[in-house]
């Protein structure tokens, strides 16, 4: 076995391992109370992490990344339809990007 | 629910995976990019075609796969390489324990196996997204696994399209901006989906956006993980004293 596979085999059982082990099961691992209502804030906290590292963290361009948020929230606010609020931002960045001679 | 799965999908499993397909199609303007850029610095690693498309069948996880090819093709001891890939994605744990309470019960094995290999940060966030809705009606695993398959399919064929034609997208298109619209449009949905707990939410979102940025420095992307955990413990922490919130067995009937 080469070494490469060896590590592909390691690592996808090793992330299969972590995907499994509340997933995998046939009933969900009882828990505490007050751990169920923390679990709630979960999917927010998660979504919230992603988007502002994303948008601040994304590299050269943050004015660009910070309009197309701004234009893509407000869609997603009043339209509610997710192909428009996507490409709607994308449409905002490109635009940014394109007329602002400052912006990369 | 585990009746709609005895004899394959029933109707209505039917018609909810439908519905997260057409949930989670939006998704495919960000990850083609994604793909092409893996499949392009697989190919610059040096890895074959077969390669790079079994890492892909395997692991199906994009970001992992990336910290796996640049590792690669520094040298770095295959110990090291995997333990990073690991830690990388140890934030499907989170996800894990987070979708675990909202998918169906008594499912055959094949399925919970399944289900398990589907889970991304993108099947997390769009199926998710549908489950806090008050107004879910769908088969949870049926429409879960809607939502991620356009990812998967999605991920796979623009892998191989990367490592055969390399990067071909002009920079000038603002493909990269996808992933993080999708995920923004996903996070204004969350947060108004259920206005009686928006001050613990929008503390939830602000701790967890903020400290995402302050914890950026720490390796293996344990920044986000970390963030994470400021959201939720900031999310509990408003509300508790509040009446109880139901939890995702109090939802809606599956």
């Amino acid at each position: 076995m080469s070494a490469f596979l060896a590590c592909v085999l390691v690592a996808s059982a090793g992330t299969l391992a972590l995907r499994l082990f509340f997933l995998g099961r046939d009933e969900p691992v009882p828990s505490p109370d007050m751990l169920r209502a923390a679990m709630e804030h979960l999917p927010v906290s998660i979504l919230s992490a992603l988007v502002f590292r994303e948008f601040i963290l994304g590299g050269p361009g943050l004015t660009a990344r910070l309009f197309s948020a701004s234009v893509a929230v407000l869609l997603a606010l009043t339209l509610r339809k997710d192909i428009v609020t996507i490409l709607g931002g994308l449409l905002a960045y490109w635009a940014f990007t394109a007329l602002s001679p400052l912006s990369p | 629910m585990g009746e709609e799965w005895d004899n394959g999908p029933g109707p209505r499993a039917r018609a909810s995976f439908a519905a997260g397909l057409a949930k989670g199609s939006p998704i495919l303007i960000g990850i083609l990019p994604f793909g092409l850029i893996y499949g392009a610095a697989a190919k610059a690693a040096g890895l074959s075609l077969p390669d790079t498309v079994l890492m892909s069948l395997t692991v199906f996880a994009g970001s992992s796969q990336l910290v796996f090819v640049g590792l690669w093709q520094e040298g770095v001891n295959a110990f090291a390489l995997t333990f990073t890939v690991v830690v990388v994605n140890l934030r499907l744990l989170i996800y894990g324990s987070s979708l675990a309470p909202f998918l169906g019960r008594n499912e055959p094995l094949p399925l919970r196996v399944l289900r398990s290999y589907a889970l991304t940060d993108e099947s997390y966030a769009i199926s998710m997204a549908g489950f806090v809705n008050p107004g879910f009606r769908h088969s949870r695993t049926a429409y879960y696994l809607g939502c991620a398959f356009p990812t998967w399919i999605g991920w796979q064929c623009s892998g191989i399209m990367g490592h055969l034609a390399g990067s071909a997208l002009p920079e000038s298109v603002p493909l990269r901006m996808a992933v993080p619209l999708v995920f923004l449009s996903l996070l204004v949905s969350v947060l108004s989906a259920s206005p009686s707990k928006a001050a613990s939410k929008a503390a939830a979102a602000l701790g967890a956006g903020l400290s995402a940025i302050l914890l950026s420095g720490l390796p293996y992307n344990l920044g986000l993980i970390a963030a994470i955990a400021v959201g939720v413990l900031m999310g509990s922490l408003v509300s508790m004293g509040r009446p109880s919130v139901p939890g995702p067995g109090a939802g809606p009937k599956r």
